[in-house]
């Protein structure tokens, strides 16, 4: 017999011994737990590794691209909103992005057709009628008022759903290339519900990325648009980290917290050329410097003699500049105003430096012991402005000029560059779209644009580009231009400076663009 | 309080007009290549063709009414883009501050103790350091070393407490120095008081008589000190939060200047002289509390 306080003392065991399994099996359930956890940890890990990080040079203010002009605020969103048409980053020649091609059907008509299928990440679709309300959108607004001349009165008619007739009143012979830089698509219905600002805030486009969240003045969140037309987008999140400082940018990437620095300044970049797993990309940019010729105010008659606009041309050792102020980080201008990236663009003769050849012409042009002017530029405008103005004085001085400094504040150098009060000679740069046509119609006609007599010849020159509807033609006229100004320079050639990025060994597939803007779709995780 | 408004109002005025001459903010919005047309009627759109004056009164009735304008870069209310921004600011300059106290008073404390020794020469050269190294100089140094070079801490940007430390003890270490400084000779000369030589007459412990009679009583100058500089590190940080990307008021003033934002750079230059202005009553009115022999009214 068992007595109760046996059969109780081994029950009590039995439910002890229960309780230590039922504990081993709750353990047991926690260790597989806590190990699911740890993989879903894993995978979490896995999906933040596949975040792209840019150390980018501001916080958007604006992510709608049709109210923006800023290279860096359409690298944003040029990531959520796709245009008709992109530059291809070497040679900058306009190519089909959401349109499937184009044709002009007479000097005045310019058929666009959309590729097919193509969807916005709200479901709206990318058709005709979406890019006639874009491009009205565009032309509405006040910032772009000087990229829509010839195309004020233009009509935008839907031939279908995927064809829309761009109609002009005159030939526009750049607007393949203004589509490139400012053609972007939005969604008609979702635009017109929440207007202009509210769009810049919570913009929808059809691109490989959606806006996931903003965190003011720190940071853009984006994610992977999941329905993406041209396929899966590399990256799970992309995060544009706001980092206006130079240094901080390269500080960023050199510690491995970015994976893509957007332009960079030549001072950081002999550091990044020797940190492990850091690319350096460095190409000619778009943005051109010139000291240039205010001839036709007082105290510039000397100027109006071309022999001495191409004696300050040979003055000034543009090379040198190029090589000890940029570390060798930016590109001579040589003898014309243009870059090889520019549509147009033909190889001119150099203007060598030649102190003795500039003083000749001097002499002949009955300046042997040179004459007084002003030297206006700009002072933290741009890297090293001033330092280049002040070496500009220098290499004018030493051909016999004297020389009066004037170092300005940005905001002041623009209200006198309009009033025509700034000097004789003021150096400045400008970023000009990738077009020779644009750099001359601003030279030869804009308000703020140097005075000089332009020589009858080249203005012919240039009546007849604004009709040359065919490219060849257009690039064989501007070649001619520029040889033109090569003889009757409007100011000193000066430089272009390198547009830099880095990138670490996370990531492949980026190309550095002359037109400062990224497209990320190409950008993919190296592993 | 009344008596602060005439500064307000001078300082509007000085920077509503320092702005506007400093160029056209149509024009330079507009970019290089705007044709005169659209810059005039832009000038129009925003009132800019209108005499300075009527500008001006009319910016300060609007402002009375709590509307600081619109910012032609954010192209949302000034006061929404301050106050999204003003919370940065505040946890830099807090953190620089509770940095700044920690470190300063035991700093000060231990260099009046040890008074003409090796330790009171070597802190007195840190603090001569501490105040003459200027901030973006520091800001970088920290970065190379805790960044760059030992991988402790993010270079830049915001989020977590290991982004706040390099920006908040950058922007602290001029204050670290005057505190240090303040402490140390108010310690100096409270240690000499008659209640202190009668605590150390009562037998009473070192450590009591530092803590409960002499810190107690010298601290009263380096905290004063302390709540004058908070508005100095609030209005200061534009240097270290450039560096450290830091997306406090600082930064977003230094963007307001580079993006000819007129609006938003008044506003900005709002807010920070009200803190200052409020910072400075309260200053005041913390003196007579801690001293009632010393009257709001005097």
């Amino acid at each position: 017999m068992i007595s109760n306080h046996k059969r109780r003392r081994t029950a009590n065991q039995i439910v002890s011994s229960n309780r230590r399994v039922l504990k081993m099996i709750t353990n047991t359930k926690a260790t597989i737990y806590r190990m699911l956890l740890l993989v879903v940890a894993l995978l979490t890990s896995t999906a933040v590794a596949q975040t792209l990080t840019v150390a980018h040079s501001v916080f958007p203010a604006t992510l709608n691209p049709l109210m923006t002009t800023v290279a860096a605020e359409e690298s944003v969103a040029l990531a959520i909103i796709e245009k008709l048409v992109v530059f291809e980053p070497e040679a900058m020649q306009p190519v089909p992005w959401l349109l499937e091609s184009w044709a002009f059907k007479s000097d005045t008509e310019l058929l666009l057709t959309l590729r097919d299928g193509i969807s916005f990440s709200n479901g709206e679709p990318v058709d005709a009628a979406a890019v006639r309300f874009s491009l009205e959108t565009w032309r509405r607004q006040p910032v772009m008022a000087h990229s829509i001349v010839g195309l004020e009165d233009a009509a935008f008619e839907i031939v279908d759903d995927l064809n829309l007739l761009i109609r002009t009143s005159r030939p526009v012979v750049n607007l393949i290339n203004t589509l490139a830089r400012y053609g972007y698509v939005v969604p008609p219905a979702y635009y017109s519900e929440v207007g202009d600002d509210g769009f810049a805030r919570a913009p929808i486009g059809s691109g490989p990325y959606v806006l996931a969240s903003q965190d003011a003045g720190s940071r853009v969140v984006l994610e992977r648009n999941p329905g993406y037309w041209r396929g899966e987008p590399g990256f799970q999140q992309v995060v544009f980290r706001a980092m206006s400082d130079d240094f901080s940018r390269a500080a960023a990437i050199e510690a491995g917290e970015a994976d893509i620095a957007y332009l960079l300044s030549d001072t950081s970049l002999a550091r990044l050329r020797n940190t492990p797993g850091v690319t350096v990309h460095s190409i000619q940019g778009l943005r051109k410097f010139i000291a240039a010729f205010n001839a036709n105010m007082p105290g510039g008659e000397p100027l109006q003699d071309p022999r001495v606009r191409q004696a300050l041309n040979h003055a000034v050792d543009v090379q040198t500049i190029v090589d000890i102020v940029f570390d060798g980080e930016a590109t001579a201008l040589g003898g014309a105003f243009a870059t090889s990236g520019e549509f147009g663009y033909s190889k001119v003769a150099a203007f060598e430096y030649d102190t003795e050849q500039a003083k000749k012409l001097l002499a002949e042009a009955g300046y042997p012991n040179g004459f007084p002017i002003t030297l206006a530029y700009t002072a933290g405008r741009y890297p090293k402005d001033q330092e280049v103005g002040e070496i500009l004085s220098s290499y004018l001085s030493a051909v016999g000029l004297t020389v009066t400094q004037r170092p300005l504040e940005w905001g002041q150098f623009a209200a006198e560059r309009s009033a025509k009060t700034l000097g004789q000679i003021y150096a400045f740069g400008l970023l000009f779209p990738p077009d020779l046509g644009e750099t001359f119609k601003y030279m030869a006609f804009a308000t703020d644009a140097p005075m000089i007599d332009w020589p009858d010849e080249w203005l012919q020159l240039y009546s007849q580009s604004e009709t040359a509807v065919v490219p060849e033609d257009r690039a064989q006229l501007y070649g001619e231009m520029l040889e033109i100004n090569r003889q009757n320079p409007f100011g000193i050639y000066l430089f272009s400076p390198n547009d830099a990025y880095a990138t670490r060994s996370t990531v492949t597939g980026f190309q550095p663009r002359q037109d400062q803007v990224l497209l990320l779709y190409d950008v993919r995780p190296s592993n | 309080m009344v008596s602060a408004i005439p500064t307000l109002v001078i300082v509007l005025a000085g920077v509503f007009i320092l702005i506007r001459l400093t160029g056209d903010p149509a024009r330079l919005y507009l970019g290089d290549f705007a044709t005169d047309e659209a810059v005039s009627s832009l000038r129009s759109e925003w009132g800019l063709d209108r005499p300075m004056r009527v500008q001006f009164v009319d910016y300060l009735l609007s402002a009375l009414r709590g509307d600081l304008g619109i910012s032609l870069k954010f192209r949302r209310p000034v006061l929404s883009v301050i106050a999204e921004r003003f919370g940065a600011s505040l946890e830099l300059a807090l953190a620089s501050m509770v940095i700044a106290v920690s470190v300063a008073v035991p700093l000060g404390a231990l260099a009046a103790l040890n008074r003409g020794k090796l330790l009171d020469r070597i802190l007195g050269l840190a603090v001569v350091l501490g105040q003459a190294i200027p901030r973006f100089f520091l800001g970088i140094l920290l970065i190379i070393i805790f960044g760059l070079t030992l991988y402790w801490l993010p270079t830049g940007g915001s989020g977590t407490l290991r982004h706040l430390i390099l920006p908040a003890f950058t922007l602290a270490t001029p204050t670290i120095a005057l505190l240090a400084r303040i402490t140390r000779s108010s310690v100096l000369d409270v240690i000499n008081q008659d209640y202190v030589r009668t605590a150390k007459g009562k037998g009473l412990k070192g450590r009591r008589i530092l803590i409960k009679h002499v810190l107690r009583n010298a601290l009263v100058a380096p905290l004063t000190v302390a709540t004058v500089q908070f508005s100095q590190l609030i209005g200061g940080a534009v240097i270290v939060e450039t560096v450290f990307s830091w997306p406090g008021l600082g930064l977003l003033a230094i963007e307001s200047v580079y993006s000819r934002d007129f609006t938003l750079m008044q506003g900005i230059v709002l807010v920070f002289t009200i803190l200052v202005i409020l910072i400075n009553v309260l200053v005041d009115w913390t003196y007579s509390i801690i001293d009632p022999r010393i009257r709001l009214s005097d």
